[in-house]
């Protein structure tokens, strides 16, 4: 994937999340990293397409997405997008979770739609769950169930915002080796975490984003032994310390 | 196994059969209680001679009903959009027309729409005044519980439905709706009870419903009056609790939050 930001700024009121972000990055597995209230999320939500920019542009594969209402859904269905938690609709059952975009976005049969949603959970280990409600599936199956709704599409692009944040660390590992999974297997994505490991074993590349902006980006194994900028070294001492 | 979780299902409906048994007997013997202290004579046998009169005014009580809440339904659910017009104007009408509504008795509302409003526009027919007095009324009670409804599905439920591409009219078909009929059925069912109850005051625009026939009945003939009023508790109450009933069993077969 590549991504291209032209002056890219967004405000909630008077306070100023993104501040005309210019940049280019290019990578198959893109870690978003820095601490929070840095303007990952909303980050990650512009591209998304969820929430247009106040101003500027941005670019995936050299196509500009601006904020024509029916441009910008056309552009969401190219995208997979996991939230946080809460991600599936309560009303509906794993399976019926994860074919509702295939049926009424994309207007697949239902049989269709059902069998690839089986196959994709069978993959993941999770036949058993596809009856159930999201009340009854654990916080990990939930992401998971979540993740397969989201490449069941085939999407261009798979954006994830702090999916493992809301998990205990059993569980997040379940989600996390799925992505690494999804990964080698050639799924791009773009994911906000706060695992540098997994951002170390899976993505290859990283950006580092604080309130000032964006800090750094680059290859994984580089940017990670040897930042640049002071405020990276800080965040990297911060988090490994604990 | 089997049977041991058999015959604890039988005891514990057992105990539900003679718990409620139990509820009818104190309630009976209170009320059985009081009558005699005040020295009250029932005497059922004379209400015979009225069935029909009594049948008739159940008749146009269900009719009203259920006219009222599909009507109230309706304006109740138009009210939510109004309310959430772009047009300032709209928006304040709504909001002026549920505050004043449920700021004022139903009574003032079925004499004040009846004899001034109905007068002025020619609305002479008295089960059709009748039918929209009481829905304009009901309409803005139900009108709150699905802005309640509509206001306790998370803004987070909506961007989900936008990140899978879905058009906004299928978002409210297969997002909205359905999570919205779960949580407000048990409301909109308790407020269906008090159309029919309500119903009970359109007896004052001469509507001969089952309150006005009981008015009638007790007026001709005296010493029917505590008998008369007991058979319209007990017709009231057939109406009433197959409501309640069919709500519980619908919030039950619905659920998906356990």
């Amino acid at each position: 994937m590549k991504f291209e930001f032209s002056d890219l700024t967004v405000r909630f009121g008077s306070q100023v999340v993104l501040d005309k972000l210019t940049e280019t990055i290019e990578g198959k597995a893109l870690a978003i990293i820095g601490p929070s209230g840095g303007g990952k999320s909303t980050l990650l939500r512009v591209l998304g397409g969820l929430l247009p920019a106040n101003e500027g542009k941005f670019a995936l594969n050299g196509t500009w997405v601006d904020n024509n209402a029916q441009r910008l859904n056309e552009y969401r269905k190219q995208i997979g997008f996991v939230f946080q938690s809460n991600g599936l609709f309560p009303h509906l059952t794993a399976l019926k979770n994860i074919t509702l975009p295939l049926i009424h976005t994309f207007g697949m049969d239902k049989i269709t739609a059902e069998k690839k949603a089986m196959d994709l959970m069978e993959r993941f280990g999770l036949e058993d769950s596809s009856h159930k409600y999201p009340s009854q599936l654990s916080g990990g199956q939930q992401q998971r169930i979540a993740i397969i709704r989201a490449i069941a599409i085939e999407p261009k692009l798979l954006l994830l915002d702090e999916p493992t944040s809301a998990l205990d660390p059993e569980l997040a590992y379940e989600v996390l080796s799925m992505l690494k999974q999804l990964v080698e297997s050639g799924v791009e994505l773009v994911i906000v975490t706060h695992h540098l490991g997994f951002a170390s074993n899976a993505c290859d590349t990283v950006m580092y984003m604080d309130e000032f902006g964006i800090g750094e980006f680059g290859k994984t194994e580089e940017l990670l032994r040897a930042p640049k900028t002071e405020r990276l070294q800080r965040f990297i001492s911060k988090i490994l310390s604990i | 196994m089997i049977w041991d979780s058999l015959s604890s299902l039988t005891e514990m409906r057992m105990k539900r059969i003679f718990s409620w048994l139990g509820v009818f007997l104190i309630i009976a013997s209170f009320l059985v209680f009081s009558a005699v202290k005040a020295n009250v004579n029932f005497d059922f046998t004379q209400m015979w001679a009225y069935r029909i009169r009594f049948y008739q005014g159940f008749v146009l009580t269900v009719q009203i009903s259920l006219f009222s809440m599909l009507l109230s339904l309706i304006l109740g659910a138009l009210v939510v959009l109004a309310r959430r017009s772009r047009w300032m104007i709209i928006k304040d009408l709504a909001a002026a027309y549920v505050e004043i509504i449920r700021g004022t008795p139903l009574l003032v509302q079925i004499i004040f729409f009846y004899y001034i409003i109905g007068t002025a526009w020619g609305l002479s027919n008295r089960f059709v005044a009748g039918v929209i007095i009481l829905s304009v009324f009901e309409g803005a009670y139900i009108s709150e519980i699905i802005r309640g409804g509509v206001n306790s599905i998370e803004s987070k439920q909506m961007e989900i439905a936008r990140s899978i591409g879905l058009t906004k009219l299928k978002m409210f078909r297969l997002v909205l709706l359905p999570q919205l009929i779960i949580r407000i059925i048990p409301a909109i069912a308790g407020q269906f009870a008090s159309v029919i109850k309500d119903s009970s005051l359109l007896s004052t625009i001469a509507i001969i419903e089952l309150m006005q026939v009981t008015k009638e009945i007790t007026a001709t003939n005296y010493s029917t009056y505590y008998t008369s009023y007991i058979v319209l508790a007990v017709l009231y109450l057939l109406l009433t609790f197959p409501v309640s009933m069919l709500s519980r069993w619908l919030e039950r077969s619905n659920r998906y939050e356990i």
